[in-house]
């Protein structure tokens, strides 16, 4: 058993068997994990429960934008000799399934489109000679197949499927399926008469709140979770059992690693025994793992009252590891991580085209330039019969191809962060890199931080354009400790080849004073800690990425001078760095 | 066309400058524009949509794609000119919300050639597109940073010059299209180039309500309106039509209501105070201050219309000044704390 009251070999049936219930309200799920047996035979179950009739469409990674959304058939339009339009997949999908392949790499205009889709249950498309809508409602199953962190599903697609299941690759040969398709029919007609006591959703908005999901969506979502289960158990009302198992399906598995915990066989234990309860809620009751739920801003004893109301709805030991999984995804928030968008613009992702001359290194789109050229045919050659067996294309008609945007260029800063004359050197680089920022409205360029201190590197702000977010997290930005150069270049590293493979031009600015005395390992000593350095140096080098080497040190010296030559860095000594000088600095070097 | 029951304005827990925003660009299209920037789930796309149901009749010419206004000269369209020839009779529709949908083409949001009409009879004809739609009414844009750029430059050339110059594919097409832009976008997405901010008349950063009853409100009001639409909305037809009163009569109290020289010297003073760049500010400090005096029905427009309509109508004119961490609107605020003191 799960801490939830679920059976954990139910919870990929159960999770279908809601998803075939709740349809639309519940929006759909992420389904993370890599092309597998099991992900088919989840599919499977899904498209059982959703009843043989129901629509599936898949939206493959290269669709275009007129086959997602429709619009004009030329074809059609062509010999028919009238107008006819073309139904997109958002519209083919209505009452059925929408499959998003490969969910993490979709254009941000296709999740765009999914979203607004999903949000107003209709589709409005104006393009290439067509304005209109068709209603159309679909649940959406988004394929994460993101590895590591580079990688993730566009937040605004995230927040509004309302379920997430992980797939086991290994060992699986169908699931137990606690419905079958006809529980679920029985459910979707009853769905609509479920009554919902009153106190249901403010125990969910309780949750919800402890979990730090602040948006009402996903709080709609396990309400309509809740509502699916009691019409599973062909119950009137909701009940607590309801609630607490849709609080499970629907909020605490947005938090990550919450379902790793989940899915983990108990090592060779009686099934019925709880797990393990985590060290922290040893010692404490559940009224102090409340407290620690409690957020700055809230007021103290509306906190108490929300984590008592969580408290009620989950049981204490779920509760434990959501508190910690929670505090880690605030943590990371301030990271920058979280939310973090994917570059809209890759290099080479083609837009469509648009009118203009092939001149100075555009190129014509051939096919579009004889689209635009079609309808026309008629209107050109009357009253030329001698021309109708040769297209009028005229110059009105070219189109250029329009890629997504030249590369751009991302500047990793990387800070040293350590020892006492840090605030004051911290407090300038933050601010050139706002003003570098600024810069970046214009550019559309990106900006990351690497700080390094005590024993090791930490990327404070991964690359982004947003102002916003690159204030929160600068200004909690802490200083002092050894100076672990090493780890910092490694993480500067790191981060310049992930934005390489994006199709950025990463470039790297070091303010430092060289003087390096924690090694990769963490261990204090000049010797091996200055050898480290030197090596990554030469890594960075050797990867051909541009570096501007900034000396703040008090006297410029041959040390810091040495570590430049290993960059093959431009080295630029600036005692008395101020914001403006640095960010003067960075825009003439590089 | 669609039927679909929309969210009620009046139901909307909360975001009330949002909501004053919203009417004040209702009652004065002059204003020019809202800009709505915030968290996701806010509600944000909620409320223009809402807009739609409380804009009031306007008499306009029958059958004229631009909405146009019954007085001469105000469209130069074949209905138009027939209509003033015949002295036809207006009749009265509803001011439009268009929704600029996501992956629009230049094409269909200017206009261009009727595609029916050139393929079945071989004629070259005009077939005017969203923003002719939207003359006189509202032009929305969700995620308004993440349109394309070379859209964003021909919308703020349109919504300036309020008027769409159409030359492509032999055509040559001139027709008026005055709107209110209204953009809603997430700020995490990407910012605003700051020249499309400045056109914006107002702008406001909508937050998530904290407060753990407004939450369960929202919870409950829209779950009650997802499980049937159509009672929720007959629920919520009173205060509609409520509000909807409201703003046709501030609509017709606004010629009436001055802005008096101390109040202008106010304005004046604060923009001045605040650095802010042109007269735009000062000319939206004065609307939508004037905007807010009729909706409250008051006599005259005071310096308190103007307190309060302030941060929304200068805190995206502000120059930026990145090692200044304060909010935009705290700043403002803050000025007019100085200007009190003074």
């Amino acid at each position: 058993m799960t801490p939830g009251g679920v059976d954990a070999d139910e919870l990929p049936g159960l999770i279908a068997a809601v998803l075939a219930v709740a349809r639309h309200r519940i929006g759909g799920i992420v389904l993370t994990g890599p092309a597998s047996p099991a992900r088919d035979h989840w599919l499977d179950m899904l498209r059982q429960l959703m009843g043989a009739e129901s629509v599936w469409k898949t939206v493959p990674i290269n669709v275009t934008e007129d086959r997602l959304l429709g619009g004009l058939d030329l074809a059609a339009t062509l010999s028919a000799g009238q107008l006819k339009t073309a139904t997109g997949l958002l519209v083919e999908a209505n009452e059925g399934v929408l499959r998003l392949a490969m969910a993490e790499r979709q254009a941000s205009t296709v999740t765009g489109a999914v979203c607004a889709a999903l949000d107003d249950h209709e589709v409005r498309v104006a393009r290439d000679g067509v304005i209109q809508q068709s209603d159309s409602r679909f649940v959406v199953v988004a394929e994460d197949e993101s590895l590591g962190e580079d990688e993730a599903i566009d937040p605004r697609l995230r927040e509004r499927l309302g379920l997430t299941w992980t797939l086991h690759i290994s060992g699986n040969d169908g699931y137990l399926a606690p419905f079958d398709e006809r529980d679920c029919q029985r459910a979707r007609s009853h769905f609509d008469r479920v009554d919902v006591p009153a106190t249901v959703m403010e125990k969910l908005t309780a949750v919800a709140d402890a979990i730090g999901l602040m948006s009402p969506r996903p709080v709609l979502q396990a309400l309509a979770a809740s509502r699916a289960l009691a019409a599973l158990h062909d119950r009137e009302q909701v009940n607590d059992d309801d609630v607490s198992t849709a609080a499970l399906l629907v909020l605490a598995m947005r938090v990550p690693g919450m379902l790793e915990r989940l899915q983990t066989p108990e090592p060779e234990q009686a099934p019925a025994q709880p797990p393990p309860p985590p060290p922290e809620a040893e010692t404490a009751d559940s009224s102090n793992d409340a407290e620690s739920l409690r957020r700055d801003s809230q007021a103290a004893e509306l906190a108490e009252s929300v984590a008592e109301s969580a408290a009620a709805v989950l049981p204490p030991e779920l509760l434990a590891m959501l508190a910690r999984s929670a505090a880690r995804m605030r943590s990371k928030q301030q990271a920058g991580r979280a939310g973090a968008t994917r570059p809209t613009a890759t290099r080479g992702r083609p837009l469509t085209s648009m009118p203009g001359a092939p001149v100075g290194g555009k190129r014509l789109d051939i096919l579009a330039t004889l689209k635009a050229a079609a309808p026309l045919q008629r209107i050109r050659t009357s009253g030329r019969p001698e021309a109708t067996n040769r297209l009028a294309v005229r110059s009105d008609d070219l189109r250029i191809r329009r890629f997504a945007e030249k590369s751009r260029t991302t500047t990793i800063f990387v800070v040293d962060a350590s020892g006492s004359a840090a605030a004051q050197r911290l407090a300038e680089t933050k601010g050139a890199i706002e003003l570098l920022l600024q810069e970046c409205y214009v550019r559309r360029d990106e900006v990351a931080l690497v700080a390094f201190r005590k024993q090791s590197a930490e990327l404070i702000l991964s690359p982004t354009r947003s102002l916003v977010r690159a204030k929160r997290t600068l200004a909690a930005l802490p200083g002092g400790g050894g100076t672990p150069l090493a780890a910092g270049l490694q993480m500067a590293l790191k981060e310049a080849e992930a934005v390489r493979k994006k199709g950025t031009h990463p470039q790297v600015v070091l303010l430092s004073d060289a003087r390096a005395n924690i090694d990769l390992a963490g261990a204090p000593g000049r010797e091996t800690a200055n050898e480290h350095a030197l090596a990554i140096a030469h890594q960075i080098s050797a990867a051909d990425i541009p570096v501007l080497s900034i000396d703040t040190g008090r006297r410029p010296g041959a040390r810091s001078q040495a570590l430049a030559d290993a960059l093959d860095a431009q080295y630029l000594p600036l005692p008395f760095a101020d914001a403006a000088s640095v960010s003067a600095a960075v825009m003439g070097a590089l | 066309m669609n039927n679909k029951k929309v969210y009620p304005f009046t139901a909307i827990v909360g975001q009330d400058d949002m909501k004053q925003a919203i009417l004040i660009a209702a009652v004065d299209q002059s204003v020019g524009g809202v800009l709505v920037f915030g968290d996701r789930g806010t509600g944000k796309s909620t409320a223009v949509r809402a807009l739609a149901q409380l804009l009031p009749k306007v008499p306009v010419v029958p059958g004229c794609v631009y909405n146009a206004a019954p007085e001469k000269g105000s469209c130069p369209c074949d209905v138009c000119s027939a209509f003033h020839k015949q002295d036809g009779k207006s009749r009265l529709a509803q001011l439009p919300v268009v929704d600029l949908p996501l992956g629009a083409t230049e094409d269909r949001v200017v206009g261009a050639l009727d595609l029916e009409r050139a393929l079945a009879h071989g004629e070259k004809a005009f077939e005017p597109g969203l923003l002719a739609r939207a003359n006189r009414g509202f032009l929305y844009i969700d995620e308004v940073n993440l349109l394309e750029d070379h859209l964003v430059d021909l919308l703020l050339d349109v919504a300036q010059s309020g008027e769409n110059l159409v030359e492509r594919e032999g055509l040559s097409v001139r027709h008026p299209a005055r709107f209110v832009l209204v953009g809603s976008g997430n700020p995490e997405e990407g910012e605003l180039r700051p020249q499309l901010l400045d056109r914006f008349g107002l702008s406001l950063d909508v937050k998530t309500p904290t407060d753990i009853e407004d939450r369960v409100e929202i919870i409950r009001r829209r779950d009650a309106f997802e499980q049937d639409p159509a009672a929720f909305c007959r629920k919520w037809a009173r205060r509609e039509g409520k509000i909807r009163k409201q703003i046709l009569t501030a609509r017709e109290n606004l010629s009436s209501l001055e802005v008096s020289q101390a109040v202008m010297a106010f304005c004046a003073r604060l923009c001045t105070a605040l650095g802010t760049d042109g007269l735009r500010g000062e000319l939206t400090l004065m609307r939508a201050g004037r905007a807010l005096a009729a909706l409250q029905g008051a006599k005259t427009v005071t310096e308190s219309h103007i307190v309060a309509i302030a941060p929304m109508a200068l805190r995206h004119r502000l120059r930026r000044n990145p090692l200044d961490d304060a909010d935009a609107g705290v700043r403002v605020e803050r000025a007019l704390a100085d200007l009190a003191a003074a």
